[in-house]
């Protein structure tokens, strides 16, 4: 044999494309059909034109655009419209089936639409979910109250990073345990302030942390009065409660001896003219009680 | 010439080609994991390059072209046909389904492996001829004139005549087979 090479080459080339022309769907195809083309499944050129894979042209000639989700490609009124299909069908322009659509990935008509995305839709219909997927919204309370579309918090190509734009709940908004019922803190503080007091008191929807509350308001730290809770309110149950008795500079004898001194008889609620651990900076009350004395 | 069966030279090819699985293994599932499987696509034909531009040695071999020392063009042959073929088994991956495509990459499996029993073939040759070595220095030739005829024998030895009726016709088939691939990727695919 003077060229084995060659001929092994010519053998191998032409029985391949003997088997490729005689059983072309299983020599070349890539994956299987899904069930509603594998009429096709020896017929490549039925969808591929050479050089230009599965052309939109080729699709159309048997899914007719005005028809999809209405009637069948053998022209016969489908039972149940599919409105989804039809919707959206008819609503997207000027881009190609295999946009959306693939082939060979299987027998399942799911597998053929892997390729979707939902930027190919109109504006309309990206604010619109329900219009499509009406079935799928949740049953839980949240969902139920909120009437607006998905869009406002959800994005299509990552449905679970939600943006919840708490105002979309309206006036219940305030209503904070009505949804987070388990999310009130356990520690001291938040255990002291009693059934009355609403997180919105302090916090926002906008940055829950940190909150609004501003201690200095009530009283300022400074370094002979740390910010440790239990120095002065010693009652854990409700922290609206405060006593400065607690250390040795304030002791009731003292406290009375000086306030009296001064011809102030209400002294009980320090904090009403104390503002501060700086006696000099009390408010005025203590000397309208003198002159009032 | 006589060839010995030797362990010590037997497994490192043994390793060269589970590391060319592997290596295959891994680019293919680097890139599904990356969501890039889209690159695979463009492996097979980044392998094939490589795979043509490594029979710059044949060429060399069959004197059709006269530049670079065959020895060290074998072992840019042996680099850049073991590179491509990883490219094209990773191109490959597990989930192809036609008879051709199959066919070529259980080819190219066989014509890699052939290609390592050449590589074993060849080593043994040269260990066996190492004994002539001090003959020719003997005969006072240069290291280079030394190294030429030594090699140029390895190559002249039985065995390699052998073997290499089975690897150019496995090399063309595998050939054929991935022309045919390349045809009907060409005609139905959309580029």
């Amino acid at each position: 044999m003077k060229h084995p090479a060659l001929i092994s080459f010519a053998i191998t080339f032409l029985v391949g494309l003997a088997a490729i022309i005689i059983f072309p769907y299983y020599t070349v195809n890539p994956g299987v059909l899904i069930k509603d083309h594998l009429n096709l499944q020896n017929d490549c050129f039925a969808c591929h034109s050479p050089g230009q894979g599965a052309l939109t042209q080729k699709c159309i000639e048997c899914h007719n655009i005005s028809e999809i989700g209405l009637i069948t490609t053998t022209g016969v009124k489908r039972d149940h419209i599919n409105f989804k299909s039809s919707t959206l069908h008819q609503s997207i322009i000027k881009i190609q089936c295999l946009d959306c659509h693939t082939e060979h990935n299987g027998l399942s008509r799911e597998n053929a639409t892997l390729n979707f995305r939902h930027n190919v839709l109109p504006e309309h219909l990206l604010s619109t979910c329900e219009k499509c997927h009406s079935d799928k919204k949740p049953d839980d309370n949240l969902h139920k109250i909120i009437n607006a579309d998905c869009s406002n918090c959800h994005q299509t190509e990552e449905w679970e990073r939600v943006e919840f734009k708490h105002e979309l709940i309206g006036d219940i908004v305030t209503d904070c345990s009505g949804c987070h019922e388990n999310k009130k803190p356990a520690d001291a503080f938040h255990n002291g302030l009693g059934k009355t007091i609403q997180c919105a008191q302090c916090h926002t929807t906008e940055a829950w942390k940190p909150s609004t509350f501003d201690h200095t308001k009530y009283f300022r730290f400074d370094r002979n009065h740390p910010s440790n809770c239990s120095d002065c309110h010693n009652t854990k149950e409700n922290v609206k409660t405060y006593t400065c008795y607690n250390c040795h500079e304030h002791s009731i004898a003292k406290i009375e001896k000086e306030h009296l001194k001064e011809g102030i008889r209400t002294f009980s609620n320090c904090v009403e003219c104390h503002r501060s651990g700086d006696e000099d900076q009390a408010s005025g009350k203590g000397d309208e009680r003198r002159g009032r004395d | 010439m006589t060839a010995k069966f030797s362990i010590k030279n037997i497994l490192p090819l043994v390793l060269i080609y589970l590391a060319f699985v592997a290596a295959a293994a891994v680019v293919h599932l680097v890139l599904h994991s990356a969501g890039q499987k889209w690159i695979l696509r463009y492996l097979g034909i980044a392998g094939t390059l490589l795979i043509l531009t490594s029979f710059i040695y044949s060429l060399r071999k069959r004197k059709i072209i006269s530049f670079g020392k065959p020895k060290l063009l074998l072992q840019i042959h042996e680099a850049m046909a073991w590179s491509g073929a990883v490219l094209i088994l990773a191109h490959s991956g597990i989930d192809f389904e036609a008879v051709i495509p199959r066919a070529a990459v259980f080819a190219m499996l066989i014509v890699v492996a052939s290609g390592l029993t050449g590589k074993y073939l060849l080593k043994n040759a040269r260990e066996n001829i190492k004994s002539r070595r001090s003959e020719l220095k003997a005969k006072n030739l240069s290291e280079e004139e030394i190294e030429k005829e030594l090699f140029s024998l390895s190559l002249l030895a039985d065995k390699m005549q052998m073997w290499r009726g089975f690897h150019i016709p496995l090399t063309v088939i595998f050939a054929a087979l991935a022309l045919l691939h390349i045809i009907i990727t060409l005609l139905f695919w959309r580029w």
